[in-house]
């Protein structure tokens, strides 16, 4: 998002970025608790925000002795759910999928089940959340609502125009930051969302046109300048943290993906080794995001995935 | 010393198994059992690769026989089958249809929506076909009476359209079709799923079409040499409208069978099909020249994709690890295909040369 008022011109970025991590499995301890448990991972597509939540897939799942079977499925909902269909073939132990499509995704947790093989859904959840054994994501509304009230706090009464960058209109995680977000600036006529970019989560090319332009207009200028452009993440991605921690953008709110990844491996454990039913009211779990600014750096940073070194 | 003959009715190798000419052409004669085995190469040049790649596949990856992998790779076919069909139909002509995906997309929303507030799968395939079939109408008239270069005009559909698909959705897949369709798309017979039965009952009408009617033949000559075509007595405007009409209504059941299969209609539904569907029509090797190709070529390339993409997801490797494979297939094939296709030209002439040897009082021609 980019606000523009007459002294000041602010940028408010929904963006994610590149991250780049090779990793490698420990060993596994028979005596870790999902030692012999073999969990398919299937990933809706593999971009930076999926690079970070594959890698800290990866720790937990040499954390609890889980051997992950991994695919991706390129944004392309069949190939998710052929691929879903060669896991349930391989008699896996539990499926945790990011679908691609909400709605397709139905009938694979349906076959998953008629397979005895319990599934779960992280990040982005599936158009009916009473299917799935249980789901963990974020809480996009939240993100967005508060990055708007941050939004407001900062402007006042100015007149302030925003360039909103969202992430994919056909996101569910996109459409309900965006939505939050509005939410939160609706009542305050003197903040006007001129411009709305879909990046399709591929912000690179947007952003750095965005930074040309605000070079070109004298406005890139760090947090507390006279010229400075508001800028407000969500994600926690590598680059915003850094631009947080230097002091270029004001405000981040961070997936806690850690949290959300670790936890859909524990429920595996949970239903398939120790045979815990997830009850209704805990099916669905919407973890909001983490506030951060360099004001409480030092405190949040071990608790914002892009900032891990 | 041999001497040719001149049947009725002979194979004309510029075709699938299925087509048979009634132009006649001379025969070639061959140590029996390497004949037949090199009119199969000629005629589906991917059926021995995919035998020989089963083969293989079957003792280095378990459970690659299995029943169940087996119905996920039909399953997989199923839409494929029925899209490459219309492609084909569209290669042959010397054009090209991008907008494939983009209709496939376009039609499952439509269909999706009149399911979901008619409640009848049946209202909602005729809605699919209809989508189809106006994009196809769409891009035939731009091609054919507009003059515009196929790629120009499907590429400039396959926009268009994937921005309606959109609109109408807001991005979002819609869901909630009726319990029947889901259930009929899961449903298998005699171990076969039902969707697979589908698309090949598609690509047998098809194929049965081109191969067997005198429409058939326009498109062959058509595609071959749109000016002779057109001295002797082909509408090409018209069959070019035609072709690209039924290629959108193939796009149209291919997305009723896409939501039988998941269960949902996306907007994007199509993006990741169309290079499956260019490129199992290329590896089969129809030409993208036209006039050379057939349904049964198309629909091996289709299969041989389908089981490597299965058997390399079985051995863990990941989609773009795939698609290397895929790619380098297709360039292998086509360069394949355009080798046969020299070579057939070349005993073509070998042939015509013999036989007019044949015919000068006192002269012999010798074969190999």
């Amino acid at each position: 998002m980019l606000t523009h008022n007459r002294q000041k011109v602010s940028l408010a970025a929904l963006a994610a970025s590149l991250m780049t991590l090779v990793t490698a499995m420990p060993a596994r301890a028979d005596n870790l608790p999902g030692a012999g448990l073999s969990v398919c991972l299937s990933l809706d597509k593999m971009q930076a925000f999926r690079e970070g939540e594959l890698k800290l897939w990866r720790k937990a799942a040499a954390d609890l002795g889980i051997k992950l079977v991994e695919q991706v499925a390129g944004e392309d909902a069949q190939r998710q759910s052929s691929q879903i269909d060669t896991c349930i073939a391989q008699k896996v132990n539990g499926i945790v999928a990011i679908p691609w499509d909400n709605q397709a995704v139905l009938q694979d947790i349906e076959r998953a089940h008629a397979a005895g093989i319990p599934f779960v859904t992280v990040d982005q959840a599936p158009a009916d959340t009473s299917t799935v054994d249980t789901h963990i994501g974020g809480n996009p509304t939240s993100d967005g609502l508060h990055a708007g009230r941050r939004l407001v706090a900062l402007v006042g009464d100015k007149p302030t125009t925003v360039v909103d960058l969202q992430g994919a209109l056909s996101a569910v995680n996109g459409v309900e930051r965006d939505k939050g977000f509005k939410e939160a600036i609706k009542n305050h006529p003197n903040i006007k969302i001129v411009s709305e970019v879909p990046t399709e989560w591929h912000p690179e090319p947007v952003l750095g046109g965005m930074e040309n332009a605000l070079q070109k207009a004298n406005r890139y200028a760090q947090v507390g300048a006279p010229n400075h452009v508001i800028i407000l993440s969500i994600d926690g991605d590598p680059q915003g943290c850094g631009a947080v921690k230097d002091g270029w953008m004001d405000a981040g709110y961070a997936t806690p993906i850690g949290e959300m990844t670790r936890n859909s491996l524990q429920a595996i454990i949970d239903i398939a080794k120790d045979h815990k039913k997830i009850a209704d009211k805990d099916r669905v779990q919407l973890l909001p995001g983490l506030e951060y600014t360099k004001a409480n750096f030092s405190t949040t940073s071990d608790n914002v995935w892009g900032c891990a070194k | 010393v041999t001497k040719s003959t001149r049947p009725e009715h002979q194979l004309d190798n510029r075709r699938s198994g299925f087509a048979e000419s009634n132009h006649p052409r001379p025969v070639r004669t061959r140590a029996p059992g390497l004949g037949l085995f090199m009119n199969v190469v000629r005629d589906v040049p991917m059926l021995p690769i995919i035998v020989v790649v089963s083969i293989v596949l079957s003792f280095t990856i378990d459970g690659f026989m299995s029943v169940g992998n087996l119905q996920n790779i039909m399953r997989q076919l199923s839409v494929i089958l029925i899209a490459v069909t219309g492609q084909t139909l569209v290669l042959l002509i010397g054009g090209i249809d991008l907008s494939m995906g983009a209709t496939i997309g376009l039609a499952s929303v439509c269909g999706a929506f009149t399911m979901h507030y008619m409640d009848s799968s049946l209202l909602g395939l005729l809605a699919c076909l209809a989508t189809g079939s106006a994009i196809g109408a769409l891009n035939g008239f731009g091609v054919a009476r507009g003059g515009l270069q196929p790629f120009i005009m499907t590429f400039g559909m396959m926009l268009t359209v994937r921005a309606v698909a959109f609109l109408m959705t807001g991005g979002f897949s819609v869901g909630r079709l009726p319990k029947a369709l889901l259930q009929t798309g899961r449903m298998n017979i005699a171990g076969v799923p039902l969707v697979f039965i589908l698309g090949v009952a598609v690509a047998l009408f098809v194929g049965f079409t081109l191969s067997r009617t005198v429409f058939g033949e326009k498109i062959y000559l058509t595609g071959s040499n749109p000016r002779a075509a057109a001295f002797s007595g082909i509408d090409v405007q018209r069959l070019k409208f035609q072709v690209y009409l039924i290629a959108g209504a193939t796009a149209g059941a291919a997305a009723f069978v896409f939501m039988m299969r998941l269960g949902a209609a996306t907007p994007t539904a199509g993006d990741q099909l169309l290079l499956q569907i260019i490129g199992s029509v290329v590896l089969g090797g129809t030409s993208l020249n036209g006039g050379e190709g057939g349904i049964i070529r198309s629909c091996s390339g289709a299969v041989l994709v389908a089981i490597i993409i299965k058997s390399l997801e079985i051995l863990g490797a990941q989609f773009w690890d795939q698609m290397i494979v895929i790619g380098i297939l297709v360039a292998l094939g086509s360069a394949l295909g355009a080798w046969l296709s020299r070579l057939r030209t070349r005993e073509s002439k070998r042939d015509d040369a013999t036989e007019l040897l044949d015919h000068l009082p006192g002269a012999t021609s010798v074969r190999d």
